[in-house]
């Protein structure tokens, strides 16, 4: 809760430091200055900044984060309608991510210096330095354009009708797609670690099957970075899918903070900010108790 | 144990074989999805609102149009005002008095009887102060709005007025139902709208897509469109696609959208040969310029200004940034807008670096050691502002070198359209460069060069009586042949005191499949598309 409250008085100021006046982009270029004066009085803009956040601060712990400047819509209505869509998108992504990049580390680390562990490795390092627009609109290209596979972008319904799949999938191919790199080389390296270790030995040398030390005893054990990882990328996702968002023409969280951002629209920024910062302090404390399942010797009080 | 570790690589392979069985399937189903009888218009950005009052977007209004009707409506040549909602109208001989007859039968979207009441609150709804409507000052001239019986409204005007009639056929001007507006409050223009238009609000999923469908009790098209109504397509949906790349993959591969006026222009000229589309041309009253803040010292002598305006090739810009896509300015306002001054040219300043040089030789501005002029010990800087985007850091990158010929500085102050708005009301412009749409030359004249609208939108600080004088004039005298005179004269009077370089007049392209028929690009505000009733989409 204090990380959620500071977070938003500090987005508040720095917004309202920085130069830009939301009733100016209402006005148009063309309105002259009595129009825009009134304007920003009937939004309240003409009060003082600390005024105009304790007025925002009081609607919103009675769950009223007020309405968008520029749509006039609902804030809760609009956020959670774009961070439902991101998430989306992004469990999506990591789902499929997890299925490719986890195996792919597995293996590569168990069939070490073999073709498939360089191959992989070299694919891993490209594909970690590729740009995502770039993926993103060769994805298109190839299995819209070429292939003729998935619709080329769009939302096209909720996620339980075949056209909300179909256009679920190549924008989801292609954020989890560059996250498989980084995936697949952390596991690779944690399980390459976790195959030294005395328990390991202990294992094959009382006669277990080698695909169940490293199932059972090198994995679990090598989780522990990997889930570290997920959690972090998972979080930063929900913020940072705003090119995956632009390149499929996704309505999700990220397009939604920067369309704000842009147009000065302070209460769906601070909508925004609120959403994130409330899923970055679940997802750590998910990663958290994850710690617990995986390791035993780890105990919250 | 082992048997719990190898369910578990069962239960794992089951998982990724559903996984690709649902991607196969997802697949095999994306094929033949278009949808028949459907227009999809591609953009790059939503809108803010479709209340009509509540706006100012050119998205907003293109969308207006199809939802509501306006009194009158503005031909497609520019000119002549044409019956809406109004069957006939007539003005009386002093011209402030303004008497409209209202077609019969005319019904709103949620089946009500449209009425004189509903005009009047729709007219008063847009002047009130109250609504904080931003194109409120588009009818200040109106003093009052009467029904006196349900098929004639009468407006009363201040003064004679020779663009009320043009402003009653803007999109802001859209005739809204009260009941409507008392029922969804602030949720009006978002969530719930109810206008009399050829098409209904069915879905808008913000920043995704706009979805309208036949209103199949419309017959009453204005007459200039072929087709009284219902429209021939049965939805027309605007979607937002803000990457250009994946925008022309959409319209290309036929389907995703058929029609978008957001192309880049150097795909054009690919896409004029691509059999499966069609490239409408067309015009907009438009005008992109450079504007000089006469407050500012350095911006006072004449003959820097006409310095300014002889450096820069302006054919350089049409034709290297924006492909040929318009044409160099001359003056003011748009030559397609009736009003344009005929014979522009003879005032008109000529590329011609020499005598750039020339006038700032004589101003005191002296080549230094760089190039660049100095005077008093003060070199010959002048910052543009510029909003970063829509092609401006471009244009001012070619307009930095041309300057740099002759010995003057240009540097680039690009802001977001957030911030520049202030800062241009603050004054601390020395320079700036934007574009507007107008339909007629008082729309641009009178904003921009009469002294009673500085600081903003007359941000150059210009004030002349007689342009003021002239203006007015141009307001209200009847006299059409006088009416050319006034609006030439002015614009003879800003082009020679050179508080602007008129840069270039952009045209327009519309791309759309072969599939589309009969859609024709409107000019007004620069939005493209009026009503799409006559427009058809074959399977």
């Amino acid at each position: 809760m204090p990380t959620v409250l500071g977070t938003s008085l500090l987005v508040f100021l720095i917004l309202h430091l920085v130069p830009g006046d939301p009733a100016t982009i209402i006005a148009g270029p063309t309105a002259p200055a009595d129009v825009v004066a009134n304007i920003r009085a009937q939004l309240g803009l003409d009060q003082p900044v600390m005024v105009q956040y304790g007025r925002y601060l009081s609607h919103a712990v009675r769950g009223d984060l007020g309405r968008s400047i520029l749509t006039r819509r609902q804030v809760s209505d609009e956020v959670w309608g774009a961070f439902l869509n991101t998430l989306e998108l992004v469990i999506a992504a990591r789902i499929w991510s997890l299925l490719v990049g986890i195996p792919i580390g597995v293996v590569a680390a168990v069939k070490r210096r073999s073709i498939f562990d360089k191959l992989s490795m070299v694919t891993a390092l490209l594909g970690l330095s590729l740009p995502i627009f770039w993926i993103g609109l060769m994805a298109i290209w190839l299995f819209a354009v070429k292939l003729g596979w998935f619709p080329i972008s769009g939302r096209g319904g909720p996620l339980w009708s075949t056209a909300g799949l179909q256009h679920l999938m190549l924008p989801a191919l292609t954020l989890g797609g560059i996250q498989v790199p980084a995936l697949a080389r952390l596991t690779r390296s944690s399980i390459l670690e976790a195959l030294q270790q005395d328990y390991v030995r202990t294992a094959r040398a009382k006669g277990l099957a080698e695909r169940l030390v490293v199932a059972k005893h090198a994995l679990k054990n090598a989780m522990l970075p990997v889930v570290t990882v997920i959690g972090l990328q998972f979080a930063g996702l929900l913020g940072g899918a705003v090119v995956t968002e632009t390149i499929f023409s996704w309505p999700g969280l990220g397009r939604l903070a920067v369309t704000a951002i842009l147009t000065r629209d302070f209460p769906v920024v601070q909508g925004t900010i609120l959403v994130t910062a409330l899923t970055f302090v679940t997802i750590n404390l998910l990663v958290d108790c994850l710690y617990a399942v995986l390791d035993p010797r780890i105990k919250y009080t | 144990m082992s048997s719990r570790i190898t369910l578990g690589i069962a239960w794992g392979r089951t998982l990724v074989l559903a996984t690709l069985l649902t991607l196969i399937g997802a697949a095999l189903a994306a094929r033949g999805q278009a949808q028949a009888n459907t227009l999809i218009i591609g953009q790059g950005n939503d809108t803010d609102s479709v209340d009509p009052h509540k706006t100012t977007a050119v998205l907003a209004v293109e969308r207006l149009y199809n939802l509501y009707d306006t009194l009158v409506n503005l031909d497609f040549n520019m000119e002549t005002i044409t019956p809406g909602l109004a069957e006939s109208w007539r003005v009386s001989p002093d011209g402030k008095t303004y008497t409209f007859v209202l077609k019969r039968g005319v019904k709103f979207h949620s089946g009500k009887p449209l009425t004189a009441q509903d005009v009047k609150y729709s007219l008063d709804r847009w002047r009130d102060p109250k609504t904080a409507s931003p194109t409120r000052n588009r009818i200040a001239e109106v003093e009052e709005v009467t029904a006196p019986d349900d098929f004639t409204v009468v407006i009363r005007v201040k003064d004679r007025s020779n663009y009320l009639l043009f402003n009653l056929a803007s999109g802001f001007a859209s005739i809204v139902n009260p009941e409507a507006i008392k029922k969804h409050g602030a949720n009006y223009g978002t969530l719930a709208v109810d206008g009399t238009g050829p098409f209904k609000l069915k879905e808008w999923v913000l920043r995704d897509r706009f979805v309208l469908e036949r209103n199949p009790e419309y017959r009453w098209g204005p007459p200039m469109f072929k087709n009284k109504g219902p429209a021939k397509v049965e939805r027309v949906v605007w979607r937002v696609i803000p990457e250009d790349a994946t925008r022309l993959f959409e319209l290309e591969q036929g389907g995703g959208i058929n029609v978008s006026r957001w192309i880049a222009f150097s795909e054009l000229p690919r896409l004029r040969k691509d059999p499966k589309l069609r490239v409408i041309d067309y015009k907009v009253g438009y005008v992109v310029y450079l504007g000089f803040n006469m407050n500012k010292e350095i911006a006072q002598d004449i003959r820097v200004r006409k310095a300014l305006n002889h450096a820069i090739k302006k054919d350089d810009i049409v034709n290297e940034i924006f492909y040929g896509l318009g044409t160099p300015a001359q003056g003011p306002v748009s030559p397609i807008v009736a009003g344009a001054w005929k014979d522009v040219g003879k005032a008109a300043y000529e590329y011609s670096p020499a005598k750039a040089r020339a006038l700032l030789d004589e101003a005191g501005w002296k080549p230094g050691p760089d190039g660049i002029r100095v005077k008093d010990g003060k070199r010959l800087v002048l910052p543009i502002h510029a909003i970063a985007g829509y092609g401006y850091p471009d244009t001012l990158t070619l307009i930095q070198a041309q300057c740099r010929e002759v010995g003057i500085d240009v540097e680039q102050v690009l802001l977001e359209e957030a911030a520049i708005w202030g800062r241009l009301a603050a004054g601390e412009h020395t320079v700036m460069a934007m574009g507007n749409p107008h339909s007629n030359p008082d729309e641009i004249l009178m904003f921009y060069f009469h002294s009673k609208n500085r600081p903003t939108p007359n941000r150059f600080g210009f004030a002349d009586p007689k342009v003021d004088a002239l203006l007015e004039e141009g307001r209200t005298n009847p006299d059409k042949k006088r009416l050319q005179e006034v609006y030439a004269e002015v614009q003879k009077k800003v082009i020679e005191s050179a508080v602007w370089v008129p840069l270039w007049h952009p045209g327009r392209a519309m791309v759309m499949s072969v599939r589309v028929t009969d859609l024709r690009p409107h000019a007004v505000y620069d939005v493209g598309y009026h009503k799409l009733l006559d427009v058809s989409v074959a399977p």
